[in-house]
C-alpha cells in the first residue's frame, strides 16, 4: 500500500492505558496495602491508516490482545483516547455507538472456541445482521449470508449454511469466523492470532484469503500475533510491544531488516529461520519478561537490555557497564549468594563480585571464564571496569558478606546508574519509523535519523 | 551405533464402535547415538503417538498392532556383569532380546518396561509447564525420580545430584528447594529438563519442548539441549509442528502425514532436496522471516481422520499429483537418490538414506517444478465434505 502523507488515520490511538485491578483480599485491605493493577496497555500511541494492515507483535502477555479488545471497545480504557475516524469512542452516543460497532469487527484466536456449537453457520453469520438491523427480509439475509461465505472461501454456500462447527475443520471454522466479522461490512477488522490455532498446511489459505478480502472489501487490519515472520508475511506495518507498549513502529520490512530497538532486535535474533547453513545470532536478552504489576521504571526493557546506556563520564566499556548493572539488579533482589562466595577459594567479596558479575545469556554473548565455570564466575580482570567502580561493587560485597544489604545498595547506587532507569523514553522518530530508546535521543536533538543510528556503533563498542 | 531402531510399526486407538483409529501406520526409522532426530507433521498425525508407544505411555484404548522397537539396552535381570545381555537370554525364544544386545521395547510388560523409562529412555512431555507437581519441591521431584530409578543411591547423593543438574540447566542449585509457582516459565522448562536428565538416559524424547514458551527463552531451552547434547551424547527424539526449529536442531527427520512416515532422511536432503508432494507442500505453506515477498500457498483440503483408513495413499486426497495407482495403495518407501541420480524406482529399507513414499518418485524434477506454481495445488478439485 502506497503511504501518502494527507492520508488520514482510521485510528488514531493516544496515550491508551488499561489496567485490569487485582481484586483485594480482606487480609489486603485490612493491613491497607496499595492494590496493584495489572498494567496490561500502557501508553500506547499508534495511528493506524485507511486500507494498511499494521502488526502487532510480542510475546505473551505483552498486552497485545488487551489492546485489540480496547479497539473494538470490548474494554473500556482507563486511560487515553482512541479515535476512529475522527470520533473519540468513548464519547459516543447510542446511534453513533450502534454504527461503530457495525465499523469495527474482530476476529478471535480459537475458532474452535468463537463459534457457538449450537448455532448453524447460517446463524452465526446472520446474527450480527439481525443485531444490526441491518437486512430486512429472510431471503436478503440469506442471499446476504450466501454471498459471503461464497466470498470466504466455502462455496458453495448450500453445503455450509445448515452445518454445525463440529462438522467443520479448523480451517473452515475460521473462515466462518471470518464471514461473520466481514458480514456487516465493516472498515477496520481487529485480527487476533488468526491462525495459531490452524495447521501449518491450512493457515496460508487464510492469510491468503484475508490479503484477498483486504482489497475486496476495502478493510484496514490490525493484525496481532506473537508470531514475526506471519507479522512479516501480512502487515505493512508493525509495532513491537514490550510489557504495554510499543517500544518500535515502522515499516515491516524496516523494522525487521534492521530492528532499531534492542528488544526488536533481540525478538529477531531468537527466531529459528527455516533457511539451512545460515549461521544465526542468539538473543542478547538477560532473564525474563517481568510482571506486569509491578513494571520496571524508566525504560521496561533495561534490566534486560544489552545496550544499556553507562552514565556520563563512564571511562569503562559498555559491557563493563551492562555486567554491573547486573550486580546492581541482583543486589536489590537479594540475589547474591554469600553462601556460595565464602566457600570459593580465595577472597570471599572477590568472589561475590565475580559471582554479580555474569551475565545470564547464551554462550556466544558469555566471557571466557564464564564459559569456563558454567555462567558463574567472571575474570573481573579482564573487564573494562572502571576504578572507582570496581571499588563500590567490592564495597558493596563486603556490605552483603557482613549482613547489611541496604548498605550494599547504597554502595553502588550513585556510581552505577543509567538514565534508562530513571527516565522513560518517548517514542521518538528515528529515519522511518518511531522508536522508544534513549540510545536514539540524539538523532533527535541532531536532527538525523539515519538507518545505522546508534545500534551498529554500540555493537562495535561491545 | 544405533541406539533405537523402530520397525513397521503400527499403533492404533480402539473406538466404541468397533473401528479403530491407526495413529501410526507401518513406521520405520531409527536413531543413532547423540543424535537428534525429528518427527514433524501437523497436529493428527500420530508423532506423539508413535512416541509415547515407545516407552509404552498410550492412553488406555491405545495398542501397538504390529512392528518391533529395537532399543539399545537391556533390563538389569538379564544383563550379566557388563550389562550386556547373557547368552541364555538371547538363545531364549521369549525373550525379546537380539544377539546385538538390543531389545525389544515394544515385547516388555508393563513392569518390565519401567526399568527403561527414565534410566533409558526420558520424556520431556507437551507442556512441560505443567509437567511439576505444585506441592513437592522441584527438587524433591527430581530425587524422586533418581531414589526410583536407582534405589541404591542414598537420598544425600540424590539431593546434590538434583541440585546439580539444576545448576547444569542454568537454575541456581539453591532454587531446588522451591516450589514451582516460584519458577518462571523457562526455568520451569529447564527444571523439566534437568529431571528427565535425572538417570543419565541414552535418548530423550522432547515432545513439542517449546511450543508454549517465547520466542527468547525458546532460544534459550533450544541452545540448553545442544549444550546437554554435546556434554551427555544424549541422542534426542524431538516432536514438533514447528519446522523452523526442526530445521535448526536436528540432524535427521522424519515427515509424517496420516500416521504414515512420507519422506525421511537426514535434514539438508529433506529441506533442500525434497522428494514427496506432501512436504513440497508444506514448504510453500510455511512463512520464513528473512523472505521478503514471499507467496504462501496452502494445501487445499484437511488432513484424513485415520478411523480405518482405506489401502490407498494417505495424502492423495490433496495431493495435485495423484495417479491410478495412489488410489490402489499407500506408496512404499523409495530410494530418493537412486531415483534422482539413475532415474531407477527402487525400494529401500536402509533407514538411514533420504527415502520418500511416492509413486511418482521418477519424476523429481517435474513435482519439484510444479509445487512451486499455486495453480497447481489451487486448480485441483476437492471435495472438502
Amino acid at each position: 500500500m502506497d503511504r501518502s502523507d494527507d492520508r488520514e488515520p482510521l485510528v488514531e490511538i493516544e496515550g491508551l492505558r488499561k489496567h485490569f485491578d487485582q481484586s483485594q483480599g480482606i487480609i489486603d485491605t485490612v493491613l491497607g496495602r496499595e492494590p496493584q493493577p495489572v498494567r496490561a496497555v500502557d501508553g500506547v500511541s499508534l495511528d493506524i491508516y485507511r486500507g494498511d494492515t499494521v502488526g502487532i507483535a510480542g510475546e505473551s502477555g505483552c498486552g497485545k490482545t488487551t489492546l485489540g479488545k480496547l479497539l473494538v471497545k470490548l474494554y473500556e480504557a482507563t486511560e487515553g483516547s482512541i479515535r476512529f475516524d475522527g470520533r473519540d469512542i468513548t464519547e459516543l452516543t447510542r446511534e453513533d455507538e450502534r454504527e461503530f460497532r457495525k465499523r469495527v469487527q474482530m476476529i478471535f484466536q480459537d475458532p474452535f472456541e468463537s463459534l457457538n456449537p449450537r448455532m448453524t453457520v447460517y446463524d452465526t453469520v446472520s446474527e450480527p445482521l439481525k443485531i444490526n438491523d441491518m437486512v430486512g427480509g429472510y431471503d436478503e439475509r440469506r442471499a446476504r449470508v450466501k454471498q459471503v461465505l461464497e466470498d470466504v472461501g466455502l462455496g458453495p454456500a448450500e453445503v455450509y449454511l445448515d452445518a454445525f462447527p463440529d462438522e467443520l475443520s479448523g480451517g473452515e471454522r475460521q473462515r466462518v469466523a471470518v464471514a461473520r466479522a466481514l458480514v456487516v461490512d465493516p472498515d477496520f477488522v481487529v485480527c487476533d492470532e488468526p491462525v495459531s490455532m490452524l495447521d501449518v498446511s491450512i493457515r496460508a489459505g487464510v492469510l491468503n484469503l484475508m490479503k484477498d478480502l483486504q482489497a475486496e472489501y476495502d478493510l484496514t487490519y490490525l493484525f496481532i500475533s506473537h508470531d514475526l515472520s506471519l507479522i512479516r508475511y501480512m502487515c505493512d506495518r508493525a509495532g513491537i510491544m514490550y510489557l504495554g507498549d510499543l517500544v518500535e513502529q515502522g515499516p515491516t520490512d524496516d523494522v525487521i531488516d534492521d530492528p532499531k530497538h534492542p528488544y526488536t532486535e533481540a525478538l529477531f535474533d531468537a527466531v529459528p529461520d527455516v533457511e539451512l547453513g545460515a549461521e544465526r545470532r542468539r538473543a542478547n536478552a538477560t532473564g525474563e519478561v517481568p510482571s506486569p504489576r509491578n513494571p520496571p521504571s524508566g525504560c521496561r526493557y533495561h534490566p534486560r537490555c544489552a545496550h544499556i546506556i553507562p552514565p556520563d563520564g563512564w571511562t569503562g566499556s559498555q559491557e563493563a557497564f551492562r555486567r554491573a548493572y547486573q550486580f546492581k539488579l541482583r543486589l536489590r533482589r537479594g540475589e547474591l549468594d554469600a553462601e556460595a562466595a565464602r566457600e570459593e577459594a580465595g577472597e570471599p567479596a572477590e568472589a561475590l563480585v565475580e559471582q554479580g558479575l555474569t551475565l545470564d545469556v547464551p554462550e556466544e554473548y558469555r566471557s571466557e571464564a564464564e564459559i569456563e565455570s558454567g555462567g558463574h564466575r567472571v575474570d573481573v580482570g579482564s573487564l573494562d571496569l572502571p576504578g572507582d567502580a570496581r571499588r563500590a561493587l567490592t564495597e558493596a560485597a563486603e556490605a552483603v558478606l557482613g549482613g547489611e544489604p541496604d548498605a550494599a545498595v547504597d554502595a553502588v547506587d550513585d556510581v552505577v546508574t543509567t538514565r534508562c532507569e530513571t527516565e522513560a523514553p518517548e517514542p521518538l522518530p528515528s529515519g522511518t519509523r518511531k522508536v522508544a530508546c534513549h540510545r536514539y535521543d540524539d538523532d533527535r536533538l541532531e536532527g538525523i535519523g539515519t538507518d545505522d543510528g546508534g545500534l551498529s556503533a554500540a555493537t562495535a563498542e561491545d | 551405533m544405533t541406539l533405537l531402531d523402530v520397525n513397521d510399526l503400527s499403533i492404533r486407538y480402539a473406538v466404541d464402535d468397533g473401528s479403530a483409529v491407526h495413529a501410526s501406520d507401518g513406521v520405520d526409522f531409527s536413531v543413532e547415538r547423540g543424535e537428534t532426530y525429528g518427527l514433524v507433521g501437523e497436529s493428527g498425525c500420530g508423532k506423539t503417538t508413535l512416541a509415547k508407544s515407545l516407552v509404552h505411555l498410550l492412553d488406555d484404548n491405545g495398542y501397538i498392532e504390529r512392528g518391533e522397537v529395537w532399543f539399545d539396552t537391556t533390563l538389569p535381570q538379564w544383563a550379566d556383569e557388563n550389562g550386556d545381555p547373557e547368552q541364555s537370554v538371547i538363545d531364549d525364544p521369549d525373550k525379546p532380546v537380539r544377539a546385538d544386545g538390543k531389545t525389544n521395547l515394544a515385547a516388555l510388560s508393563n513392569k518390565q518396561i519401567r526399568d527403561v523409562r527414565w534410566r533409558d529412555i526420558a520424556i520431556i512431555p507437551q507442556s512441560a509447564m505443567n509437567a511439576l507437581n505444585p506441592v513437592y519441591k522441584v527438587g524433591d521431584q527430581i530425587v524422586e525420580a533418581i531414589l526410583r530409578h536407582e534405589p541404591e543411591t542414598t537420598a544425600e547423593a540424590a539431593d546434590d545430584r538434583a541440585r546439580d543438574l539444576l545448576e547444569r540447566v542454568g537454575i541456581e542449585p539453591e532454587r531446588a528447594d522451591d516450589y514451582a509457582h516460584q519458577f518462571s516459565g523457562g526455568m520451569k522448562q529447564r527444571a523439566v529438563i534437568a529431571m528427565a536428565m535425572a538417570c543419565g538416559p541414552d535418548l530423550l524424547i522432547a515432545d513439542e519442548p517449546t511450543t508454549a514458551l517465547d520466542v527468547i527463552i525458546q532460544d534459550r531451552i533450544l541452545e540448553e539441549l545442544e549444550t546437554l547434547q554435546e556434554e551427555f551424547g544424549v541422542s534426542i527424539l524431538v516432536i514438533s509442528h514447528d519446522i523452523s526449529v526442526m530445521a535448526e536442531i536436528c540432524d535427521r527427520m522424519a515427515v509424517m502425514y496420516g500416521g504414515k512416515v512420507m519422506e525421511a532422511g537426514p535434514k539438508e536432503e529433506i529441506f533442500e532436496r525434497t522428494a514427496n508432494p506432501y512436504t513440497l507442500g508444506l514448504k510453500n505453506s510455511f512463512p520464513t522471516i528473512t523472505a521478503t515477498d514471499q507467496e504462501l500457498v496452502s494445501i487445499p483440503g484437511t488432513p484424513p481422520t485415520l478411523r480405518d483408513p482405506d489401502d490407498g495413499c494417505r495424502f492423495r486426497d490433496r495431493c495435485p499429483f495423484a495417479v491410478e495407482e495412489c488410489h490402489a495403495s499407500h506408496p512404499p518407501m523409495y530410494d530418493v537418490e537412486a531415483a534422482e541420480s539413475t532415474g531407477r524406482v527402487t525400494e529401500t529399507t536402509d533407514d538411514r538414506a533420504h527415502r520418500s513414499a511416492c509413486y511418482r518418485i521418477g519424476e523429481l524434477d517435474r513435482l519439484r517444478t510444479d509445487a512451486v506454481n499455486e495453480s497447481t495445488w489451487t486448480d485441483q478439485t476437492i471435495e472438502s465434505r
